[in-house]
Parts: C-alpha cells; structure tokens; sequence
C-alpha cells in the first residue's frame, strides 16, 4: 500500500467522472463512492477524508444538474461515531384476530411492547366489489393513493388501542399497499404497559396469551477473508439501494487493485464476477448449469429465484442479539407470503438505512442474509426504513420465497467481522402458523 | 505570485445591495465595490445597524476563498463544463435584509444548515467566477510558498490540473475519449505533451500552466497547445507551444498592436 495516495485515486476518478459525465445522469458520482468504500474498507484512507472527497463531487456533480437539494440530504447523514445503545428484548405477541369494520377488515398479526413504543403488526383489506389477488411488493413501499375503501386519500386510518391500565392512545399507521390491501404497523405512543394483559384495537378486545416463536440467539465471527474480497462480496449483495439494482463492482475492482490489496489475476474475482453478472433480481434467473458453478451461498439462493410456493404466515420472534461490531438487533417479526418474506427489525445505532442521498456508504453496515434447515439461502434488503441515531426500525425484505418445507430459519445481520444468527421454528412446519 | 493578473481583461458583476444595483468589479487581481467608497465604514455601519451590505458580504466571502482549493474543485474545467447555478442573487426581505440569498428550485427547509458560502461565488457570472479560479490557482502556483500545505494539497492541486489540462488536450485534438496521462511536474521544469503507445497522450504540466496559460485563455493557439506563457507587460507574450503531431516545441510571439 506503500506510495499509493487514496485520496488522489478518488479525486482523479471524480475528476474523470465529472469531465466525462452524461447527461441526465442523478446529481451525485455513485461509482465515486464504491471506490471510496473500497478503499476505506482495506483501511487505505481515514473515512472522514474520503467522505470530504465525495462530498465535494457530489456538490461538483450537483452544481452541474441543479440538483443542490439532493445534496443537501447528506447534512442529515447519521454520525458514524455512534455508538449501539441497550435493546432490551421487546414482548412480542402473536394474535392472529381479524376485527371487521364495515368496509374493511383489519388483521391484528401480532403485538410488541417495549418501554418506548407500542406496535400493532396489522393488515387492513377492503370488501372489493369483484374479488381481486392482493400482492405484496418487497423491498417497496408501495404507496397507491388511489382511494379504495378506506375513506379520504386511501389511506388506513388512525384508531384508538388501550391497555389494562386505562390507558389509550392513539396509533398511526405506517405501511405499503394498494386500493385493496395495506400491510405495516399501528404505532401508538406513548406505550401501552409492556405486561399488559390485553390490549384494545378500536374497541376490541385481544388477550395477550400466546407465546412467541421458540429460538435461541448467537454470534459467530466470520471466517477468514481478504478485506477486499469480502468488500466485494459485500457490494454483491447489496444492490444499489436507489434503484434496486447490482451495484457496479468495477470502481471498487480498480481501487483495490491500485491499492495493492487485490491481485488481478485472483481466481475469486472470477467468482465476484460471476455472481455479480446474474444477481439482478429484476432480470430472469440463470440455467441451472451457470447456478452450479457459483459458490455458495449464492448457488442456493439463486436457485430457488422466481419460486412462488412461499407459505402464507406471521412468526412472532421477539429476539434480541447481543452486540457484535458495535451494533445489536432486535427481530420483531416474520411474514411470509408465497414470494418473499419480510422480517420487522430494529437496529441500534442506526446504521443511515434511509434515502440513499443521505449516505455516503462509508459507515457500518448489515448484510442480511438468511437460511433454513434446508441448505437454502435467503437475502434481504431494506425496506421501509425510519429511525433517529440511536435506533432505526424498518423492514427487511428477503427473497426467494421461503422454502415451504422448512421447518427453521436462522437470520443472519452479518458485519464487517462477525454476524449474528437469529435462529427460530417456523411454526407451520408444526400446525401454528397463523394464516 | 506577482503580477499573474496581466492579461486578464477586467470583469464587472451587477448585483442588488441596499435596494439599489451596485457593481462588482475585477481589476488587476482584486475584487472592489465600485459603488462603495469606504468599505470599511459600510461595513461598519452595517454592523451597527444590523443590516447586509450585498457588496460587502460578496467581498469578504471572496477573501475567505481567495485560496480554497474547493474553488478548482467546484467549478467549471472548461467551455464543455458548464455549472448550471440553479440560484441567484436577490433581497432577502425584511427591514435593511438585503444580502445574498440562495435560491434553491425545489430546495428543503433544510438548506440553511448546509449553506456554503462559496456557492453564491461561483454563481456571480460576468466572468467573475473565472477570475476566482485564476485567483485561487495563482495562490498555489508557487510552491516556495506554500511547501508544506502544498504537499498536504497534492491530490486536490493534481485534480484541479488533471480535470483541466485534459480536458483540453482532448477538446484540441478533437478527441473526446483521449486518454491522457497526466504527470504534474515542478515549476521550473520543462513542460511536454509526448505521444505514448495505443494512442495516449503523457502531458507533463506544472500547477502553474492554470495560472499562467489555462485562465488566461490560451490554451490553444493557432491551433497549437500551449505549455508555457510568459509576459511582462500583459500584452507581448512568448508562448512554448507544442502542434497536434506533438513534436518539440516551439517559441510563439504574440502581440498586441495599437492601444
């Protein structure tokens, strides 16, 4: 690494990129920053001077589309010095109750209660005149604001939940849907007792007396890898997380060659490449014979792309993980449907999971990735996403669909060194999926 | 960095200050309010009163930017480089609220937390905005005076080079994907552009070449590229210039007559 200069490597690629650049491209250098990730991954440049080096292209690049307001988003970037404050393991509770309202239903999946907020999993669907197949979109929030049955805008609205205690408050709903179904959360704050024996939902009553899913959770440090590669196979597996796509791995080749830290002729590249070239979920999966020669864990987790025999079900997990890498997890819940499945998490700290102007990519981040008992492979992606410093919640949306003959699945929030295993039953394997 | 201003025709910026339209004006390497006689005491009584002065806030920030490298950074490389300022200059309303505002199409609330004072320079036009590049650029041209900041700015001086010089390399041969090796050489020694194999281009220019010939406009003359630029007076010129077959190169005179 002797003699390179990092700094100079991402100022010249932004000088080329600048000077290069196409019209109508977004106000801000994308591939500057896969360099600038690389490189402060190998541990090649401090990420403050890399973040100051894209800063001022993404200013240069702003200035030249009149798109300053993209990058004033960076001013709402997280602090990368925070640190992962206590989680302590919310009370999850499954419920399976559907409350009919006139001209919609609402469908309570399961309860969480903590000190800091309360949260009602729920799903409201209209009465169609004509009965159409609702579908979830993942990974999108899929807002349609065409109207439906659920009054002015379309939009689910606020109700009242309450306690044993006499309390009530209002709760809000946040989520992603369509005119027929919306699938998010009811928040109330402030909280309802976290012991509570029942809870309200607009005037009904839900006893409180089921057991979450049986799990258990650990950490496990990551096998031996080259920084670099395993900054490649990181890029891998998440996409750009603007427009869903792979991101170009090219920019983060070429910096780690310069630096030193990646041999051209290092046979996993071919490997990173490989997968790269067929990881596009928006494209058709690749023949079976290109998938058997990728490694694992992609070659299951393509292989089962385009599945559509997902279960149907909610698990609550109401499982909490220690700290690993300065960052703890809490998994709320699980739903499934027959294309993907969707797991409700909380982070701490927040790790920037939000508009991706805001973020330089230079901080912490999670891969999610996930398996069964069953030797497949899962990968998620972000979501719906909200939060301060100290803790985000949001979504993760993982695919393929869960395969139906799984009986556990282990999640697995993996960072730089260590990952966690969140490992639970999945309750259709035994009769208590709730539909 | 004595005299690097010859050459450099004057600018002139119009711009609102006070509810009247005052000037900017550019003249042998400094900024003045040409419709203000004492700047200090305008800055003064705008102190005292609370108030913005347009003229005077203009002339601080290019003071406070008169070496900021983020200068060469931020604005254009060249004539294809256009910096669309998607703001402009304007009263900020309220009783004696008359400064520079940045106007944002479509910005967030947001905005003032991240405002930057350099953004209004690069927008003044008139020419104004070339003539802080050649501000800033003269600022670090001699490296005996700036040596240790200098070595801790090498990739920001290489970059402000880089984008430039090829930039125009490219435009001169009329060669848009040209891949240019730049090397950035100390002041005193010679300057080249030597042709490498599969077509590329090694130019070996110093940090000064944007000082002494880039803003000046002659990058190209006579359909020749210009290495070096030297003048006593701002209007005879001696030019080392190099041809598109890039062979050795060659003294050019250029002078101008009458006046």
């Amino acid at each position: 690494m002797s003699g390179f200069d990092a700094e100079l490597h991402l100022r010249l690629l932004g000088e080329r990129m600048l000077i290069g650049r196409s019209e109508g491209h977004y106000g801000r250098l994308p591939q500057l920053s896969t360099a600038a990730q690389a490189l402060v991954g190998v541990k090649a440049i401090d990420p403050n001077r890399a973040e100051l080096v894209i800063d001022d292209y993404d200013l240069a690049a702003a200035l030249r589309t009149g798109q300053l307001e993209l990058y004033s988003l960076r001013a709402h970037r997280p602090g990368r010095g925070a640190h992962a404050v206590p989680l302590a393991a919310p009370r999850i509770v499954p419920c399976d109750r559907v409350i009919e309202k006139g001209a919609y239903t609402l469908h309570v999946r399961y309860v969480s209660l903590d000190d800091n907020a309360t949260t009602v999993a729920a799903t409201y669907r209209t009465k169609p005149a004509q009965p159409q197949r609702p579908r979830r979109r993942h990974g999108v929030a899929a807002i349609t604001m065409s109207g439906g049955g659920f009054g002015a805008g379309g939009w689910p609205p606020q109700i009242t939940v309450g306690d044993d205690r006499g309390t009530t408050v209002a709760a809000d709903f946040s989520g992603g849907g369509s005119d027929l179904e919306w699938r998010g959360h009811l928040r109330a704050h402030p909280p309802l007792a976290k012991d509570t024996a029942w809870i309200e939902v607009d005037g009904e009553r839900i006893e409180l007396d089921e057991l979450p899913a049986r799990g258990e959770v650990f950490v496990e440090r990551l096998p031996d890898e080259s920084p670099a590669l395993r900054h490649l196979w990181s890029l891998v597996a998440a996409p750009d997380h603007f427009h869903g796509r792979p991101t170009d791995l090219e920019p983060a080749i070429e910096a780690l060659m310069a630096v030193g830290a990646l041999a051209p002729d290092d046979p996993a590249l071919t490997d990173v490449r490989a997968v790269a070239a067929v990881v596009d979920p928006h494209e058709h999966p690749p023949g079976a014979r290109r998938i058997g020669r990728l490694p694992e864990p992609w070659r299951s987790l393509l292989a089962r792309r385009g599945s559509t025999d997902g279960p149907s079900g909610t698990v609550a997990i109401g499982l909490v993980t220690p700290v690993f890498d300065g960052i703890a997890v809490a998994a709320l819940g699980l739903e499934s449907d027959e294309e993907g499945f969707e797991v409700e998490v909380e982070v701490t700290p927040d790790l920037g999971m939000h508009h991706p102007f805001e973020d330089s990519g230079l901080g912490r981040t999670l891969t999610w990735w996930a398996r069964d008992d069953r030797g497949n492979h899962y990968l998620g992606h972000v979501g719906d996403w909200g939060g301060d410093e100290d803790r985000g919640q949001g979504d993760i949306s993982f695919g393929p669909a869960l395969d139906p003959r799984a009986r556990r699945l282990e999640l697995l929030p993996t960072a730089e060194a260590s990952r966690a295993v969140i490992s639970f039953e999945l309750p259709w394997a035994t009769g208590e999926a709730s539909a | 960095m004595s005299d690097w201003w010859l050459g450099l025709p004057d600018a002139e910026a119009r711009l609102s200050c006070g509810g009247e339209t005052h000037r900017l004006r550019w003249h042998a390497g400094a900024l003045l309010a040409a419709d203000h006689d004492e700047v200090e005491r305008e800055r003064t009584l705008a102190a005292l009163a609370g108030e913005r002065c347009a003229c005077v806030e203009v002339l601080d920030a290019w003071a406070r930017h008169a070496d900021d490298l983020r200068v060469l950074t931020l604005a254009s490389r060249g004539a294809t480089d256009q910096v669309a300022a998607p703001f402009d200059r304007r009263d900020s309303g309220g009783a004696g609220g008359q400064g520079i505002t940045v106007v944002v199409s479509g910005a967030s609330a947001g905005w003032d937390e991240f405002e930057d004072d350099l953004i209004p320079l690069l927008g003044l036009g008139a020419g104004l905005t070339d003539r802080l590049m050649a501000t800033v650029a003269a600022a670090w041209s001699d490296p005996a005076e700036r040596e240790e900041e200098a070595a801790a700015a090498h990739a920001q001086l290489m970059a402000a080079l880089y984008g430039r010089a090829v930039l125009a390399i490219r435009a001169w041969l009329a060669e848009p994907e040209l891949e240019v090796d730049l090397r950035m050489v100390e002041a005193d020694a010679e300057s080249r552009l030597t042709s490498l194999d599969a077509g590329r281009v090694r130019a070996e220019l110093p940090f000064s070449w944007l000082s002494e010939v880039w803003s000046r406009g002659l990058t190209t003359v006579c359909r020749r590229f210009c290495l070096r630029a030297q003048t006593d007076d701002g209007r005879r010129w001696t030019l080392s210039t190099v041809g598109p077959d890039l062979d050795n190169p060659e003294l050019m005179t250029l002078e101008l007559a009458g006046g």
